[in-house]
């Protein structure tokens, strides 16, 4: 399973990668994992001003549902039209061409960054959650 | 947790397995979606020995059969299937179910695997005066499905030619050379061409591989449980616990083609028998999504603003690469060929009512 070490994480198994001016934001690997194959990535429209923590879209397996929320804070910048004919990238590439959305991040708010969780932090959760 | 007898093999070839009714059963080989297009186009190989299977026997087993069965089971013919429900008193469906008959002493009862302890006491409860036996033959038989358009190619070349020759839908047979014991039938839960194997349990592993082995020059898939509910989601086959269950009648779940009247009186005939000729309150449906999104169970279903019903079943179709579902709407509000709209988080989104099969071009 694959969590890498420039990434931060959520609890609901999102990955925020801070580029100059935004968050990329996906979903991991060991999400994708436990999803299955994804058949449906329900993206948001840009401009969207997302609150942390709103829900923003979904991925869909064959079998399950899974809500999509915002790590941080901010306006989407850009979404991931590519996903909307192959939403399989997602499993392909999670953190690459499977990412799913950009949010602005001029106002971003550093106590929210700080709230998510380090590569050490979620690769503590996901071992529990195997465990569990 | 049950393991069926190819849990091994499954395992050797990297399925991903799930809990299911109490069983390990693969879920996925090589992916859902691949699956699903090999049962369409060539061929696909399922283990489905959850299923249970009872037979009765016994000098009275037909009046028996017909008694419990929403079918007609006298007036089915010797190495014939066929489809039908046990309801109860009042309608609400036990378990939907094929029964095969070898004579008017002897039927088999093909079940779901989450309702076979439930069936077997139903049946149990029920045969006092009847001179019948009842036995619960579940562990006995391992069950295999050959599913897809190239499946008589692929039985002819793992059985032998002319093995499954003259063999018409809905009927079976006991096969004999290297598959001697097991019973073959041209029936299936794909909406394609196929056959259900029941395979003495011992001899499960030998046939699969056989069957796998024959069927790589057609193209055969390892299939698991994921591609065999889509499959049956886009042919419109009824799920035991999503389109019926204990609430819910065949007559409300569209199945009316599958209670007969006028075979004399079986349990339950009444309450179906006032709501085919008053009409149910509810229906069955099938639909396709005009707009983006998957249809799931639970979804809600609207026309003009108003809630009529709910999704039963939903997926996104691997044929159309739209969703495509199954709902339980109020009677008569709904003609093929309306739209509709499926609440999916909040949203109501387009859909168009279809007929079944769902996965045929064309949107209505």
């Amino acid at each position: 399973m694959s969590v890498p070490k420039d990434l931060k994480y959520t609890e609901e198994h999102e990955w925020v990668r801070f580029e100059e001016d935004r968050a990329v934001i996906g979903i991991t690997d060991y999400a994708q994992e436990a999803l299955g194959e994804i058949v449906f990535v329900e993206l948001p429209v840009e401009g969207e001003e997302l609150v942390q923590g709103d829900s923003f879209g979904a991925a869909e397996s064959t079998k399950a549902v899974s809500e999509l929320f915002a790590p941080v804070s901010g306006e989407i910048a850009e979404v991931n039209d590519l996903l909307v004919d192959s939403p399989e990238l997602v499993n392909a590439d999670p953190y690459g061409d499977g990412w799913i959305v950009k949010i602005h991040t001029d106002e971003l708010d550093k106590s929210e960054v700080e709230s998510l969780l380090d590569p050490s932090g979620y690769e503590e959760l996901i071992e529990d959650e195997e465990d569990a | 947790m049950t393991y069926t007898p190819l849990y091994e093999t499954h395992k050797s070839f990297g399925a991903k397995m799930i809990d299911f009714a109490g069983w390990k059963l693969p879920l996925q080989f090589e992916g859902i979606k691949r699956e699903h297009m090999a049962v369409r186009t060539a061929c696909g190989l399922f283990d489905v020995s959850h299923m249970g299977e009872i037979e009765i026997t016994g000098t009275q087993a037909e009046a028996f059969c017909q008694k419990l069965n929403t079918n007609d089971m006298a007036g089915l013919r010797d190495g014939r299937a066929r489809y039908g429900l046990f309801c109860y008193p009042d309608g609400g469906a036990i378990d939907d179910l094929i029964t095969y008959r070898f004579s008017a002493e002897h039927f088999l009862v093909c079940v779901n695997a989450s309702n076979t302890e439930k069936v077997y006491r139903w049946v149990g409860d029920n045969c006092e005066g009847f001179d019948v036996e009842i036995i619960d033959a579940s562990s006995a038989y391992a069950q295999i499905a050959v599913q897809g358009p190239r499946s008589v190619s692929v039985m002819e070349r793992a059985l032998g030619e002319g093995s499954v020759r003259d063999f018409p839908r809905f009927s079976f047979r006991i096969l004999e050379g290297d598959a001697v014991g097991v019973i073959a039938a041209r029936t299936g839960y794909t909406g394609e061409d196929g056959f259900e194997l029941f395979v003495p349990a011992g001899d499960a592993v030998g046939i699969w591989e056989k069957l796998f082995e024959s069927g790589s020059e057609f193209g055969i898939a390892l299939c698991g449980l994921g591609a065999r509910d889509t499959l049956r989601m886009e042919a419109g086959y009824p799920l035991y616990g999503n389109e019926l269950d204990e609430k819910t009648t065949p007559v409300e779940a569209g199945l009316n083609r599958y209670v007969k009247m006028d075979k004399g009186d079986f349990i339950g005939r009444d309450v179906l028998l006032e709501q085919v000729e008053s009409g149910a309150a509810r229906e069955s449906i099938g639909f396709k999504m005009l707009d983006r999104g998957v249809p799931r169970h639970g979804y809600g279903v609207v026309k003009n603003g108003k809630k009529i019903g709910e999704v039963t079943s939903g997926t996104m179709s691997p044929v159309l690469g739209i969703g495509v579902g199954i709902a339980s709407v109020a009677s008569g509000e709904v003609k093929c060929g309306d739209e509709i709209g499926v609440e999916i988080r909040g949203d109501v989104r387009k859909a168009v009512s279809s007929e079944f099969p769902l996965h045929k071009d064309g949107m209505s």
